[in-house]
């Protein structure tokens, strides 16, 4: 076999051993966080009730307090941390190599901004404009669900997309750069905080503390009625990135190398840039607004298995999921029974972990 | 004339003209000439401040309260927001009537310096604002009036500024009758009902340093939380399993259909149902005005109430009717309380 | 493949860059394009390497127009090396040349493809660095594999924009001396805009000399490249030297 034939085969080979070792300690952590409650309960426990679960009739639950909180809180908790972790990270991998740019991830087009006053605008002016159907309740597949929630979600999910549909239209010319779609998206996302600052001033005191407790992000509000949701929107959006993934590589060379290469650039950005939006206003709406994971994922990839889409995408998404469900573990747990926001926790662990990276150069990587 | 004679006569008018100048100017000052008590603040400090002002600010909800039942509501000048929106207090210290100076903990210090008070009653725990205050030379005093172990205090106090100590006295036998009842009763309790005691955003539990915990427990709750008031997770409070879950919303949010619909939250919330509160339906909602301020009673009472029904001689709402007649207010008794207990 | 340029115009809003300019490529031809820097050389080349729409004018590739060939076919018949360079860092050189397969891969390379990667980069002399990460390379060395990267395409006609500029001499000489070879043996073409007159001189088969946005003169490099239009085009005076190697200029003063 020749020397580029061999070279390929090993970069291959080296790049499935680092998805397969991502899959695994995905897999061993969301298990762990599993165990996790509001105690330590042994993987027994955990297979017991989900056995229970399964084939009720065969197996005995625990206790009711122990399946009720794995299967109805901790179970959907853990997988919308890994569909958001996980989206973020693909989306974050998309729009750096979109615009060829290191510092953007998925709020940076103002995308956090505008879901942010989107939420903000239902909490403030829901009661008073629709207070109907702002003080509803309706039940979906048994998850108690008020219209508030509803609300502030397409809210929040349409003001997202409002706002990449804005970042498009300003750059509606062909001969757009990339420094001006940056620029324009930072400056939609200053707009929309301004109007987040203006809503939290006029909100009153319980509105208020609403609002910055969504602002802050979190997963301790979701239940399996939001894992529906969210499940079918990012794994088909997924599915379509990823399959591009060729296209992304050739993107990497310039606008003009991708045209002659034979990729429609401008069609091709703005569908991807909308697919990601797409996929990170679902999770928003549930979530709040999560940094650090879209920044972060794809650099930590990209130094770790390089610029390869086929591998980075998928590896980037993974890597979001870990390092967000690691974080929220820890966030719900090193307090109990309160909860700190997993922010402070993930910009800590996450910071150190990419420091080490730095600090070591090129030590770890599989290039 | 003769030049001595000019002289004294330029003189004396320069002695007359400064005599007037003093008596007027001390006039506007007034500093020296006025009275001064000295009085207890809410962190137990003693502050000296001028005796019977005729131009206040008050950023306190529950000390404006009991202003207005000292009879010294309308030397009110300046209220903080929520007073000033304040469905039961409006009439009094709402448009029209006070200028609003934004939230208590943020106060617009343009507004209250152009009010021109002799007095400003800040709410304590903001240096920011008592500096402010510092700055631009007006005299505070920090009275919050919002927990019931410091109120009999500061009601002293508030009566010893407007000068209406009679009336001080008249509210802290009112109010010791009322809560003496509930804490004799709770004395002799030997078994006490867990419960979970939550704040007007969700899942946000109250701590100790809360006037709800306080009056909570005072009026025989068993809390089963006694952390740091903050987000607790879901699953701590299924595994606490409260017997009685308590939660404060607002006034506001109190409103019509909105505390059925926060008390349906509270029973559909993801794991809830296998909560002995929830199961019994023994959740209630009182709204946090009765937690603080005069009317602190009526929360004290109502929790009493609900924890042990029937065993009060006077029900929280008779003990409110009472309040507002001694006294000669209008505060609402409806719309404070929900339930869906069976006894209620 | 023969391709025709028809009184094609372009510029940029209602600037107007390149004027009514016609001329034609054949198979197995090096088109040199000199001029000095505005003269429209870089709009000329993209115009003609189908990534930007002319203002009047238009390309036959064959007997096709270009406006009616899809991006896709494009991107088989036609490669492009712009002059200034883009690149993400940690992406290797061989993901990089790589990359010019896309018209023809879908998922993973097949061995063909890594076959003609492996020419492109034995050409440009870059196989040693097939490992090394773009970002850690010098300017030369990057340049070199962005041409592997167009060799890789396998096109009929090469677009390269001063592709030389950060080469060191030997690797000028070398890439020249290679790509005459390369679409010599290969039925293909090279229109390539440069610098320096004496590369042009030595390897092309034609040399086409622009000023202004019109074509000055065309013709082979020893016919056209003469004292007169280098004074004119260029507003320099030298003058010329021949020896068993070819002719060289000397440029000496500026007007």
């Amino acid at each position: 076999m020749s020397d580029i034939k061999a070279l390929y085969s090993t970069k291959k080979r080296n790049k499935k051993r680092f998805m397969i070792t991502a899959v695994l300690v995905l897999l061993i952590s969301a298990f762990v966080a599993l165990c996790i409650s509001t105690k330590f309960n042994s993987p027994l426990v955990v297979l017991q009730n989900y056995g229970h679960a399964f084939f009720p009739s065969l197996i005995e639950a625990t206790s009711a307090v122990d399946f009720v909180i794995l299967t109805r809180i901790i179970s959907p908790r853990v997988l919308v941390a890994v569909i958001t972790g996980f989206s973020l990270g693909l989306a974050g991998t998309v729009m750096q190599s979109l615009l060829r740019n290191p510092l953007v991830s998925p709020f940076t087009l103002g995308l956090s901004s505008a879901a942010g006053f989107g939420a903000a605008l239902i909490m403030v002016v829901g009661p008073i404009i629709a207070s109907g159907l702002y003080y509803s309740s309706f039940t979906f597949i048994g998850e108690h669900i008020t219209g508030a929630n509803i609300m502030v979600l397409i809210s929040a999910f349409g003001f997202g997309l409002l706002s990449m549909g804005a970042v498009l239209l300003m750059c509606r010319s062909k001969n757009v750069s990339q420094s001006v779609i940056i620029l324009a998206g930072v400056i939609i996302g200053y707009l929309f905080q301004a109007g987040i600052t203006a809503l939290k001033y006029i909100s009153n005191d319980s509105a208020l503390r609403e609002i910055t407790i969504w602002l802050m992000g979190g997963m301790w509000g979701v239940n399996w009625s939001s894992c529906l949701i969210i499940l079918p929107i990012c794994l088909m959006c997924s599915i379509v990135i990823i399959r591009q993934a060729k296209l992304f590589n050739v993107m990497a060379g310039g606008d003009d190398v991708a045209k002659s290469l034979g990729v429609d650039v401008h069609k091709f950005r703005s569908r991807s840039l909308v697919i990601v939006t797409l996929m990170a206003s679902a999770c928003i709406g549930f979530t709040g607004i999560i940094g650090f994971v879209g920044l972060m994922a794809p650099h930590i990839c990209r130094m770790l298995i390089g610029n390869d889409h086929k591998y980075l995408l998928l590896a980037s998404g993974l890597m979001g999921a870990i390092i967000l469900l690691i974080s929220d573990t820890v966030a719900r747990v090193i307090i109990l029974p309160q909860e700190l926001p997993v922010g402070v926790i993930m910009y800590i662990l996450g910071g150190i972990f990419f420091i080490y990276l730095i600090t070591k150069k090129r030590g770890n990587n599989l290039q | 004339m003769k030049t001595i004679q000019i002289v004294a006569v330029v003189v004396a008018l320069a002695l007359v003209a400064t005599g007037v100048a003093i008596i007027v100017g001390s006039d506007i000052l007034g500093n020296n000439s006025d009275k001064k008590v000295t009085v207890t603040q809410s962190d137990g400090t003693e502050k000296e401040v001028k005796y019977q002002p005729q131009r206040i600010v008050c950023l306190s909800t529950y000390t404006c309260e009991f202003l207005l039942i000292y009879g010294y509501g309308d030397k009110v000048v300046g209220v903080s927001n929520s007073t000033y929106t304040n469905p039961d207090l409006k009439y009094a210290f709402g448009p029209g009537k006070a200028t609003d100076c934004g939230s208590f903990s943020k106060p617009n210090i343009s507004t209250i310096v152009e009010l021109q008070p002799d007095l400003v009653i800040a709410y304590p725990g903001y240096p920011d604002v008592t500096k402010a205050l510092d700055d631009v030379k007006i005299s505070y005093v920090e009275l919050k009036c919002a927990d019931l172990t410091t109120i009999p205090t500061e009601a002293m106090s508030v009566a010893k500024i407007v000068g209406r100590e009679d009336l001080g006295q008249k509210y802290v036998d009112f109010l010791n009758q009322k809560t003496s009842e509930v804490t004799q009763k709770v004395a002799a309790k030997t078994v006490k009902d867990k419960t979970y005691m939550e704040s007007f955003s969700s899942n946000y539990a109250s701590g100790p340093s809360s006037a709800y915990y306080t009056l909570a427990v005072a009026a025989g709750c068993d809390m089963v939380y006694s952390g740091a008031s903050g987000t607790v997770s879901p699953s701590a409070i299924i595994e606490w399993n409260p017997e009685v879950i308590l939660k404060t919303p607002t006034l506001v949010s109190m409103e019509g259909v909105k505390a059925k619909t926060i008390y349906d939250e509270i029973k559909g919330r993801t794991g809830f149902d296998t909560i002995t509160a929830v199961q019994n339906d023994d959740i209630y909602l009182i709204c946090s005005q009765l937690f603080s301020g005069p009317r602190c009673f009526g929360g004290m009472l109502a929790v009493y109430e609900s924890l042990y029904p029937g065993e009060l001689s006077k029900d929280w709402k008779s003990a409110l009717d009472e309040y507002n007649s001694m006294f000669g207010v209008n505060m609402s008794t409806s719309g404070l309380y929900y339930t869906e207990h069976a006894s209620a | 493949m023969r391709m025709e340029v028809q009184s094609l115009t372009q510029g940029y809003g209602k600037k107007v860059i390149i004027d009514d300019i016609s001329f034609s490529i054949d198979t197995g031809e090096v088109v040199s394009l000199l001029g000095p820097n505005g003269s429209g050389k870089s709009t000329l080349i993209r115009t003609m390497a189908g990534l930007t729409t002319p203002m009047s004018g238009r390309i036959m590739i064959g007997d096709q127009d270009l406006a009616d060939i899809s991006l896709s076919e494009r991107s088989k018949i036609m490669s492009y090396v712009p002059q200034s360079y883009v690149y993400m860092p940690y992406t290797t050189i061989l993901d990089t040349v790589l990359s010019g397969r896309a018209p023809y891969m879908s998922w993973e390379p097949s061995e063909e493809d890594l076959e003609i990667v492996e020419e492109s980069l034995a050409i440009m002399d870059i196989t040693d660095l097939a490992d090394c990460n773009i970002n850690e390379l010098s300017g030369g060395q990057r340049q070199r594999a962005f041409i592997a990267r167009a060799l890789c395409q396998t096109p009929k006609i090469f677009f390269f924009d001063e592709p030389t500029s950060s080469l060191d001499l030997k690797y000028q000489i070398d890439t020249m001396k290679k790509m005459n070879e390369y679409v010599h043996t290969r039925d293909s073409s090279l229109f390539i805009a440069i610098h320096d007159i004496n590369l042009a001189l030595r390897y092309s088969d034609r040399v086409i000399m622009i000023k202004d946005g019109k074509i000055y003169c065309e013709g082979k490099p020893d016919d056209v490249i003469n004292e007169q239009s280098i004074l004119d085009v260029y507003g320099v005076r030298a003058t010329f030297t021949e020896n068993e190697n070819g002719k060289f200029i000397m440029p000496f003063d500026s007007v």
